[in-house]
């Protein structure tokens, strides 16, 4: 660790704990509390990434997460950047977007085509003849970019979760620890985050050499950590900010959605890189990132070091760097006026260049180390003489040359912003309710002022919140000195002068842009993809404006800013996921399914319900077939606790339920139930199921087990409405049903309850409270698959007990379990519609051939008035039945698949069994009314696009008299 | 043929624990698990335990309130407030206006006023509910809930209902504290039962909690 130096106050590494790391192969030594760019940076490693577009060589640029140029990955984890990813013990990290590794990287010819490569170039070159364009990107992807999708990744599920306060305090800068305090003490609930590990902001790394600046650092951070009401959240970023105050917070391990009552921003600036030749060199950073490296890691930056600079901060960075033992050349001071001194003895002998600027960083021989700075005056226009020239050696260059204020958040919130050409910043001019801006983020500099403007801000959110405080009367306002310059742009033939690392872009790519006519800066944005990359602009995009602004001769004001959007730094989607969340249902029974053999369908409402049971070995199709043949021929049973299950009772039960179906219930017998179809206020089927009457004013429906809940959700809604005295439950979760169904079924649950089951006792269509085995159930007669058969509906908990006599009463009878597949092939034998699959959205009850279930005497159901519309128009499609020739096996189509007539869609397939208990494939077809007559051929297209051809038949194709299921 | 006992939604995942279970009130609870906590100290710190034989029943309609308060049964004034009357074991939660939540500590005697499913009267309906009920205690218990919904448990008041949603699932919560102890009773349809118990527990065991049987959580619950 060549660089590192003996141990300072404040500094954030632990000497104790030292770690062993690779990069690129190979091996290094640094410090716990060191990052990867800090460890290798002690170690003299300049090398440490390549550019997106050009492949040149890059360093960090700021240390503080504002640029990412610096993204390394490994076998796990891609675009990580190098500036705040910490070090571990065993790290083993590579550089990315390389060929042939960092220090050779072949792509790096591409520099050599740059005239070639212009901005937008890929939207003028690429796009003809189109079929090559795939070609082109795929080519275009691999040279230029990030990181590799890496395709070994292992999901890692990460907490999500919600956290609440009175204040948050964005930044734990000198005025947001002052803020936080302020209004801690006020007795709010105060949450303090940074994205750094440590607290302290500015006062850690700029003003490390102040005692007094370190004194009130400790007194707040000790006074910070140990307040009952103060939260601090460090290494955590506002990574975005929403309407009502709710922000995203993101660590390394979580998302976490802040609901916040007042909010205050306290975080600081970005420093601001000048524009020049070469100002991407390893070597070249801002001043800000050098004095962290050495106030905060303890490193030596640079041996010989040139500082550019145009205000105050710079000649900080001056007397850091000498009391560190640096060389420093020179400081090149783009101010001619410029007033500051430089307050140390040693800063005497530094030469200083005021009126001048670096036009230009030089090179090593092999490119990729500062090995020297040609110095330039400045003309009276600020620009680069053609005279007067100097070159001077040095390894790093420092570069402070202004700031801009870490908006983000504000932005978001809400607040707007205007340029103050006073101190040359855009400062906030207005801030909605509960939002407040402290510190450097609105041009107050000087740390003491910070602390009071944070104390101020905190004031000011406690008033907020109704708390009794004082608020100054007259608030902080900025010092009128600028610490910022208001052009550090400077042109050079050899365009290298960048203004966006992330993108490559420099600055002739901007001039290029505007003479394109890309004159506004949310087009230019677009255009030339400056801000668009994983920094977001922070070092590029008050640059863009300025150089925009003096393009077309008019104000910052009046140039604008580009809209900032969460998130202001890239988020992992691993974090975005979070753990999720994806709600599964399982009925009383999925137990028993799971341990007899049942394979698993997730169907609509997020069930798990069997799709069949595994017969030996036997395929899926065959075992579907022998479970319904089994039911046909002797007794099965199917869990039906999927199915929605509604309580409706009161004064109003059977008007209310007069409403919500298009059939009428006024006379239903207590202990029957009808066939209820609900439509929607356009006269679609919405959903349907039974309604079985218990009492005069009691009512158990079912309802479909997709729709269910939505079904219920809209008769919640009417009986508001309505005003009725209707009381509604939801009883899916609280009961379960089996039906136990087939010829042989009635002796099976004969033996199970004291009911009497006869025909002539229990009819079709009948309802009893019963005892089954042992449970108070209620037994409804039904016939949906076309046989004899029972639900019965037990109280969940007492579900597996009922299934369980159930079969163990019907083993002599040869019992079967049948999965949701059968079921569907023996209601569809039937000609039984099932809503959601044989009806669309659009599909009304005379479409489903279920006109006469409509009871037109009604005054009013939903959706009645469209229905009665809908019957003066032309039909414009019909459900019908289909049947293929029995050996037609293996040409079939699908469901969906198209009815074509004369070259023209004449409807599609809703439902189709290739096999059947009648020994032929039928199906549900909706086609043109003219295509509906028995015996019509339809001409249907498979997926393979071969035409089959099938012949509209009467339904139900089983048992057309329904004497099965009533006898 | 007997009525058979009342299982958990969950009874295979804490059978699969090694539990040890009681039977009180026809329902079962696993007490002990073999598997789970075996020290009271993880119920201040992080437990999870399921009380899904918890007795208890609704009854909604216009005339449910005055059927329980003609057999002695308080009920609160006020939607999502409770009422627990600790001599008879019973707490009431109001859910609607006309629609309320008893349950009833499962070590005391059943209540003349259930009604049976044959037997229900016209003016309202009562039945006994099946859902999953499980506690979460201790003093991180507030971290699991905070992964799983988005409530600010500091500005809730104790005892009263709040409905919302819990990794996903419509769960009604009830928060209160038992000797100090943050305690928060989450009931949720018996469907859902399996899966948030797996997503409880994940977070639960992230976060070094525990699941518990109810002997360590609810001991008066498991007296002879």
């Amino acid at each position: 660790m060549k660089n590192r130096l003996d141990p300072r106050d404040g500094e954030w590494i632990d000497r104790q704990h030292t770690r062993s790391f690779r990069f690129e192969g190979q091996t290094y030594t640094g410090y716990a509390g060191d990052v990867l760019a800090t460890a290798l940076w002690a170690n003299d490693v300049r090398l440490m990434a390549r550019s997106f577009k050009y492949h040149r060589p890059r360093s960090f640029y700021s240390l503080a997460n504002h640029d990412a140029n610096f993204l390394v990955e490994d076998t796990q984890r891609t675009n990580l950047r190098g500036d705040i990813l910490p070090l571990e013990e065993g790290l083993d990290v590579r550089a990315v977007n390389t060929w042939g590794g960092l220090q050779r990287d072949w792509l790096r010819i591409t520099e050599r085509f740059a005239r070639f490569l212009p901005v937008g170039f890929y939207y003028k070159a690429f796009h003809t003849p189109r079929w090559l364009f795939p070609f082109y990107e795929n080519q275009m992807r691999r040279v230029a970019g990030l990181g590799r999708v890496l395709s070994g990744w292992t999901a890692r599920r990460t907490p999500k979760d919600y956290a609440f306060c009175d204040v948050i305090v964005i930044g734990a800068g000198p005025a947001g620890l002052s803020a936080a305090l302020t209004a801690a003490d006020e007795g709010a609930d105060v949450l303090l985050v940074d994205e750094m590990p440590h607290p302290g902001g500015s006062l850690a790394w700029q003003h490390a050499s102040d005692p007094k600046a370190q004194a009130v650092l400790k007194t707040m951070v000790d006074r910070a950590r140990q307040h009952n009401h103060l939260r601090l959240r460090m290494a955590t970023q506002a990574a975005g900010c929403y309407a009502d105050h709710w922000l995203a917070l993101v660590d390394a391990q979580r998302l976490t959605k802040l609901r916040t009552k007042a909010l205050i921003v306290a975080s600081g600036c970005y420093e601001q890189p000048a524009v020049f030749q070469n100002n991407d060199l390893p070597g070249v950073m801002l001043g800000s990132a050098a004095q962290r490296l050495l106030n905060l890691y303890a490193i030596r930056p640079f041996q010989t070091a040139v500082i550019l600079t145009a205000n105050a901060e710079g000649y900080g960075v001056a007397r850091d760097l000498l009391d560190a033992g640096v060389e420093v050349s020179a400081v090149v001071d783009l101010r001619v006026d410029g007033v500051d001194v430089v307050d140390h003895a040693a800063a005497a002998t530094i030469p200083i260049h005021r009126g001048e600027a670096i036009a230009e960083a030089i090179p090593n021989k092999d490119g990729t180390r500062v090995a020297g700075v040609r110095v330039v005056p400045l003309n009276s226009a600020g620009q680069l003489s053609s005279t007067g020239a100097r070159q001077i050696v040095c390894d790093g260059v420092a570069v402070s040359v202004g700031w801009t204020p870490c908006a983000d958040v504000l932005y978001q919130a809400g607040a707007r912003f205007g340029y103050n050409s006073g101190i040359e910043q855009l400062v906030p001019t207005s801030l909605p309710a509960g939002v407040i801006a402290a510190g450097g983020v609105r041009g107050v500099y000087d740390w003491p002022d910070e602390i009071e403007d944070g104390r101020q801000a905190g004031l000011a959110a406690c008033a907020h919140l109704g708390y009794d405080v004082e608020t100054p009367s007259t608030p902080m306002t900025p010092h009128d000195v600028a610490h910022s310059h208001p052009y550090p742009v400077f042109p050079h033939p050899g365009k290298k002068n960048f203004v966006d690392f992330d993108e490559d872009l420099h600055l002739a790519d901007f001039v290029h842009s505007h003479r394109e006519g890309y004159d506004n800066i949310e087009l230019l944005k677009r255009y030339s993809t400056v801000g668009m990359g994983p920094s977001q602009g922070k070092l590029s995009n008050m640059n863009a404006v300025r150089i925009l602004a003096r393009l077309n001769q008019r104000s910052i004001e009046q140039t604008g800013t580009t809209t900032s959007r969460p998130f202001h730094q890239p988020v992992s989607i691993e974090l975005l996921a979070g753990r999720r969340f994806h709600p599964e249902r399982r009925t009383p029974l999925h137990g028993w399914h799971v341990a007899h053999r049942a394979q698993l369908v997730r169907v609509g409402g997020g069930w798990l319900r069997p799709e069949y049971y595994l017969d030996g070995t036997q395929p899926r199709e065959q075992c579907i077939l022998n479970e319904a043949v089994a039911v046909r021929s002797g007794v099965g049973l199917i869990d039906l606790g999927t199915l929605a299950k509604i309580h409706v009772g009161g004064a109003d039960a059977v008007d209310f339920l007069n409403r919500i179906y298009i059939g009428s219930f006024t006379r239903q017998k207590v202990g029957t139930m009808r066939y209820g179809v609900a439509c929607d206020e356009t006269g679609v089927i919405v959903d349907d199921g039974i309604v079985a009457r218990l009492s005069n004013r009691q009512f158990y429906l079912s309802a479909t087990t997709s729709g269910g809940g939505s079904f219920f959700r809209e008769m919640q809604r009417w009986a508001i409405l309505w005003q009725m005295q209707v009381d509604l439950i939801n009883l899916t979760g609280q009961y379960t049903a089996i039906n136990l169904a087939g010829p042989a079924c009635r002796p099976v649950l004969a033996a199970l309850t004291d009911v009497d089951l006869s025909a002539a006792a229990f009819p079709f269509s009948g309802v009893r409270q019963a005892n089954v085995a042992g449970t108070r159930a209620l037994l409804i007669r039904v016939g949906f698959i076309g046989e004899l058969g029972y639900e019965i509906h037990v109280p969940a908990s007492q579900g597996q007990h009922v299934w369980e006599a159930l079969t163990a009463a019907g083993r002599s009878a040869n019992i079967r379990p049948f999965g949701v597949e059968a079921q569907r092939l023996l209601r569809l034998e039937k000609g039984h519609l099932i809503v959601g699959q044989d009806t669309d959205a659009l599909t009304t009850p005379r479409e489903a051939n279920l006109e006469p279930l409509i009871y037109r005497k009604k005054r009013f159901f939903i959706g009645k008035r469209s229905l009665e519309i809908a019957a003066s128009k032309p039909l414009q499609r019909t459900l019908v039945g289909f049947q293929y020739p029995p050996d037609s096996h293996g040409l079939l189509p699908n469901e969906c698949n198209l009815v074509i007539d004369r070259g023209e869609i004449a409807g599609r397939i809703t439902s189709i069994a290739h096999q059947s208990t009648i020994g032929m494939p039928l199906g549900l077809a909706h086609v043109s009314p003219e295509l509906a007559a028995v015996g019509t051929p339809l001409r249907v297209r498979t997926d393979d696009g071969t035409m089959t051809t099938c012949q509209v038949t009467e339904t139900p194709f089983y048992d057309p008299q329904g004497e099965r299921q009533k006898v | 043929m007997t009525e058979p006992l009342h299982r958990s939604p969950i009874y295979a995942e804490l059978d699969r624990l090694g539990a040890t279970w009681k039977t009180a009130s026809r329902r079962q609870f696993a007490v002990h698990l073999a598997r789970g906590a075996q020290d009271k100290t993880v119920v201040r710190e992080l437990a999870i335990c399921d009380i899904s034989g918890l007795p208890s029943w609704t009854a909604k309609g216009a005339g449910a309130e005055s059927w329980l308060s003609q057999n002695q049964v308080t009920v609160p004034s006020s939607i999502y407030a409770t009422y627990a009357d600790k001599t008879n074991g019973i707490r009431v939660i109001r859910t609607g206006n006309d629609e309320f939540l008893v349950e009833l500590a499962p070590h005391c005697k059943p209540p003349v006023w259930i009604i049976p499913p044959d037997k229900q009267s016209d003016e309202f309906v009562m039945f006994e509910r099946q859902d999953s009920v499980f506690l979460l205690t201790g003093r991180r218990a507030c971290e699991v809930l905070a992964q799983t919904c988005g409530i600010n448990w500091n500005e809730i008041s104790t005892d009263t209902l709040v409905m919302t949603r819990v990794a996903g699932v419509n769960s009604g919560i009830i928060p209160s504290f038992q000797q100090e102890i943050p305690w928060f009773q989450i009931r949720c349809d018996g469907t859902y039962a399996i899966y948030l118990w797996g997503q409880l527990v994940t977070i639960c065991n992230e976060l070094d909690g525990q699941v518990a049987g109810t002997q360590l959580v609810c001991p008066e619950w498991c007296e002879e």
